[in-house]
């Protein structure tokens, strides 16, 4: 979920009203943002992962202001057309590396700090969350005034040398993707490819290295400007395209004299081969008015769907007796079914409006028979006077094996840990039961604990790889633990569920020798007990004898 | 102090307050006391220590006294009948005898005679004339055949254990004593010195008001402090009384088995939920990518499938699988919508990507399963799911947490029986009187609601979510009614309920904290 900083004067002039704090919050609850102060500023969380358009001020300003007053600003600059000159040429080679780009010029913006502030947060969002950290979508904004048209969208050699942001002195594009900063964060999206994207105008003057840096000449936007350029490189035609829309909404929202600029591709796009930026990205969706009622679960007059969607920035709305069909505002491009627009028409229409109505259908209720099973053998050992625990599944890789002498574990191992506390799934509930002992050696003996839980072990057999198993496990913590004492416990399992058992004798590097078995049942070992050999507690700084039974609760099912 | 509790006195207590009984506003001594409770000396003096601190007896006066009791050798001078001293004294003036025939005289040691002999000489009572002994002085012997056999020795012919007050023994005999006794003089002692201090006790007025309440209630201090198996086998319980117990005594908290109490809340919710006609679902902990997010209609490029938000599963990398046609339809409605009528995500769908394993993120990966398998219709179904992602670890966020989370699905299922859903788990589940819905996002459901509800001090918390699964990801695994996909935040409910503050002390492994957590 993106969250953004806004500053709330400006949201307000964008929003055409001045809003007291608690009013704010309910009144972005439509747009599905969540309100927190910090500081002067407001963090707001966008919910709406596919509604890039509200990740920024001007977005949500915006929105505020249509669904108060009930209608929207037009964009006649999504319908123009653009000069001849102001084309962006592909270099054939792309294709391959980072195949689309898109840009636009705007004039006559008053680029003030807070807008400043804004396009940069934005750029970031947006190429950051719905361009997964560039890779997609890669955003460069330049001062227009010094650009000469055509601009050329080129692979090159990495060998080519300009100066970028935050380098005084001209570097090779091999250089800049190891020597510097924003150039080593980003270096992985151009790994394996022999040319490099580089935009330049018409005189060569370079733009940017997309997706990396901006050049330090034309790529430095600062407050005061007036004419700017903006683009977008990536792998996605669409979502180039969307963000380009977005930034053009944004920068007309603020005053901005949008001028398209029409990219020239030497091969085919999903979209032809002259694509004009930018384009309006939305399409007209029909839903059939017994779609809009089933799903509300009422009905609706046409008339309040026309007004619900007008509030929620739809264009051409029209209802007849059969559906509705609306065009959804130029900047959105998340419409994928009538759901989408039948969502939205709720939303103009107000959720409060709805009845709550008690779901009648007869259904019977049914426990999963692996939890009635949990159940019968956590109320006999909460009997037999044991203290039961409820621990975490992910565990460190150490615990699961090594400090339990068993390294031939079949434990499941995270790729991507947070940290080695969190490096595999247990495989056994032992490490877990041993964990609490460590952490309570100051209260008072003896300790009997168990635990009923999920366990992921790796297993070929598998279609999966590995299987979720639940298993008992019950420990005994004190001066006299014994073999025999904890099995008085499995004994008395056994005998209220009804199982017979036999223990074969084991030797396994957690028990100590000749003191443990597996727990064999119609021929299947289902577990091991046995007494905690003193190697183990020593890694576990235990002081005392523990002895321990673990065995899957399939044991018990005599279904 | 009529509300005294009688039930706080000690047997020995009770006796010794009986020993006032004939007179109780009279004093007592410990010996008298000794003798009208019938306790022997040591239960006494703990008796009445108790007593005196709980003011039911007062100490009247208090005095320190020397009395006198025999030694072992005094008490064999008793036995004989005589002193060494005062034996040779008596043979002597008999007849001649020498210290030769009195140590063949075995009623004293030789070294007795001896000394004997030797402190007498010195004295100028007698005199040795060769081998025998003559008297000298008979006056002076008379002190030691007569005083000190008679007036000392013979004092204890009664009681040989007696203990005289030095006061009742004459100048000359104290004097003897006091020097015998301190060691000053020769030989053993036939006596000891011993300090004591004699005290008087008297009731206090609540002492007396006590006993009238113990002769009232015919307490004899002879209760019985247990019933054994051997009175209800000889029925001698019918011939005793029972000491009454103080019940303001509280014996210390016993160590019990019990519940976890984040499990016990969670049963509670498992059990509302089956009471609500809900069948109860299950799967695996390690998921594949394909029902953990695929079928839930989830683009492979959607921002909570990258690296930070799921832990993914290094060993094992892969599975086989997904099973068909469900992983063929789920790929087309990804790519372009298959025949939902949508135009989908409009993006090269991975099959390889869908193989991937993690630990499971969402419990909704078991109601994709469910809708996969065939379900009920109409049907309603939950699952209690551990789930897995990647937060920064703090006091809201752990590495894994639980979600209670399900489906219901039906003919009649829409908008407004989705609120009426979220509208019964507030009023059932958590408890919570007033509600709001609000606008939500899942990736999965169109349309989506938050349910908040009113906290009596927290003001609005959000409790869980709910929308209507999209036709791209029920058509695709087989199901053509409507289906509300819920969750509810159920750690968070526990936190509230439980007022645990630090999430992470729901899977604590202190267990001293376990014990004591209510």
């Amino acid at each position: 979920m993106p969250t953004i900083s806004v500053t709330k004067q400006d949201l307000e002039r964008l929003a055409g009203k001045t809003y007291p704090l608690p009013e704010l919050e309910v009144a972005l609850e439509f747009a599905k943002a969540e309100v927190k102060v910090e500081g002067d500023e407001l963090r707001v969380q966008l919910k709406d992962t596919n509604r890039p358009d509200l990740w920024c001020t001007e977005g949500l300003g915006r929105t505020l202001k249509g669904y108060r007053e009930g209608e929207y600003a037009p964009y006649p600059f999504f319908s123009a057309s653009a000069d001849e000159d102001h084309r962006i040429e592909v270099d054939p080679e792309l294709e391959h590396v980072r195949p689309f780009v898109s840009g636009f010029a705007c004039r006559n913006v008053q680029i003030d700090d807070n807008a400043l502030k804004q396009l940069i947060e934005t750029q970031e969002r947006l190429a950051e969350n719905y361009g997964r950290g560039r890779s997609s979508i890669a955003i460069g904004i330049y001062d227009a005034s010094d650009i000469v048209y055509p601009i050329r969208y080129e692979a090159v050699s990495p060998d080519t040398r300009f100066t970028p942001l935050q380098a005084t002195s001209e570097m090779s594009l091999r250089q800049i993707l190891t020597d510097h900063p924003t150039g080593q964060t980003y270096a992985h999206l151009l790994e394996g490819f022999a040319a490099y994207p580089l935009l330049r105008d018409a005189r060569g003057e370079v733009l940017s290295m997309p997706p990396v840096v901006n050049s330090a000449s034309l790529g430095r936007v600062e407050a005061g400007d007036t004419h700017l350029f903006v683009e977008a490189t990536g792998t996605v035609l669409d979502h180039v395209l969307h963000t380009m829309a977005i930034f053009a909404a944004n920068l007309a929202d603020r005053g901005a004299t949008i001028e398209p600029v029409v990219t020239h591709y030497p091969y085919d796009t999903p979209r032809g081969r002259q694509i004009q930026s930018p384009v309006d990205m939305a399409i007209e969706t029909t839903a059939t008015l017994p779609q809009v009622h089933d799903t509300a679960g009422t009905a609706l007059d046409p008339k309040q769907i026309e007004t619900a969607l007008t509030k929620m920035g739809y264009r051409d709305v029209t209802t007849s007796d059969e559906s509705v069909t609306a065009t959804p505002p130029p900047y959105r491009d998340d419409l994928l079914h009538p759901v989408d627009m039948i969502e939205d028409i709720i939303i103009g229409v107000g959720y409060e409006t709805f009845d709550a109505v008690m779901p009648r259908d007869f259904t019977i209720g049914k426990a999963a028979p692996q939890e009635d099973l949990s159940d019968r053998i956590r109320h006999l050992l909460v009997g037999c006077g044991f203290q039961e625990l409820f621990l975490p599944v992910l565990g460190s890789l150490d615990n699961q094996t090594r400090r339990i002498r068993n390294d031939d574990a079949p434990a499941i191992v995270i790729a991507n840990p947070m940290s080695e506390h969190y490096g595999c799934a247990r495989w056994s509930l032992i490490p877990g039961l041993l964990s609490v002992e460590e952490t309570s050696r100051r209260a008072i003996y003896p300790h009997r604990i168990f635990e009923v839980g999920e366990v992921a072990r790796k297993d070929p057999d598998h279609a999966y790889g590995s299987r979720t198993d639940v298993l008992v496990a019950a420990m005994e913590a004190s001066e006299d633990a014994n073999l025999s004492g904890i099995q008085s416990y499995l004994e008395a399992i056994a005998y209220y569920s009804g199982f017979e058992y036999e223990l074969r004798p084991i030797d396994h590097p957690t028990y100590l020798p000749g003191r443990a078995g597996e727990v064999v049942s119609n021929g299947q070992a289902y577990g091991m007990i046995g007494e905690i050999h003193p190697e183990v507690l020593e890694n576990w700084g235990i002081a005392v004898p523990v002895s321990v039974f673990e065995v899957d609760i399939a044991i018990a099912d005599r279904a | 102090m009529a509300d005294f509790d009688l039930t706080s006195l000690h047997a020995l207590e009770i006796k010794t307050l009986r020993g006032f009984t004939q007179a109780p506003e009279t004093t007592q001594s410990d010996a008298d006391l000794e003798a009208s409770s019938g306790l022997e000396a040591g239960q006494l003096r703990r008796a009445v220590e108790w007593l005196v601190s709980k003011s039911l007896l007062a100490v009247t006066s208090e005095e320190a006294r020397i009395s006198v009791s025999l030694s072992d050798q005094g008490k064999r001078f008793l036995e004989v009948g005589g002193t060494p001293e005062s034996e040779l004294l008596r043979r002597a003036t008999e007849g001649s005898v020498t210290l030769g025939d009195l140590q063949g005289d075995d009623r004293f040691d030789r070294g007795d005679w001896g000394s004997a002999f030797g402190s007498l000489k010195k004295e100028g009572i007698i005199d040795s004339d060769g081998p025998h002994i003559v008297l000298k002085d008979a006056e002076r012997a008379a002190f030691h055949t007569e005083t000190i056999v008679d007036g000392l020795i013979g004092r204890f012919r009664e009681d040989p254990e007696a203990t005289v007050s030095i006061e009742t023994f004459s100048g000359e005999l104290r004097a003897h004593i006091e020097e015998s006794a301190t060691g000053r003089g020769k030989g053993k002692s036939p006596v000891r010195l011993s300090e004591q201090t004699v005290r008087e006790y008297a009731l206090t007025d609540d002492g007396r008001e006590t006993l009238t309440a113990v002769l009232d209630q015919n307490l004899t201090g002879e209760e019985v402090s247990r019933l054994t198996p051997e009175m209800i086998q000889v029925g001698a319980w019918k011939q005793v009384g029972f000491r009454r117990y103080d019940l303001s005594i509280r014996p210390p908290r016993i160590q019990t088995g019990r519940h976890h109490p984040y499990r016990a809340y969670l049963d509670q919710v498992r059990r509302k939920l089956l009471s609500l006609g809900f069948e109860e679902m299950k799967g695996p902990l390690v998921e594949t990518e394909f029902w953990n997010m695929d079928a839930l209609f989830m683009p492979q490029f959607h921002a909570a499938r990258n690296i930070h938000d799921a832990y993914f599963v290094s060993d094992p990398s892969e599975s086989q699988g997904p099973e068909e046609p469900h992983f063929s339809a789920v790929g087309r409605a990804h790519r372009d919508g298959g025949d939902t009528g949508s135009r989908g995500w409009r993006y090269p769908f991975d099959p390889e990507r869908s193989r991937r394993l993690l630990m499971r993120t969402q419990g909704t990966a078991l109601s994709a399963r469910t809708l996969a398998g065939g379900p009920n219709i109409p049907g309603k179904y939950f699952a209690i799911a551990r789930c897995f992602r990647p937060d920064e670890i703090d006091a809201t966020h752990g590495a894994e947490f639980n979600q209670v989370e399900g489906i219901v699905l039906g003919g009649s299922i829409n908008f407004q029986s989705l609120l009426g859903l979220l509208k019964l788990f507030a009023l059932e589940v958590a408890e919570a009187e007033e509600v709001r819905y609000v606008p939500d996002y899942f990736p999965f459901t169109e349309p989506s609601v938050e349910l908040q509800a009113k906290h009596p001090t927290l003001g609005w918390i959000e409790l869980g979510g709910a929308g209507l699964f999209r036709p791209e990801l029920t058509a695709p695994l087989g199901v053509d009614v409507p289906v509300i996909a819920w969750g509810l935040g159920v750690d968070r409910m526990a936190m509230v309920s439980l007022g645990v503050s630090d999430i992470r002390d729901l899977f604590s492994t202190d267990l001293d904290y376990l014990r004591n957590q209510k």
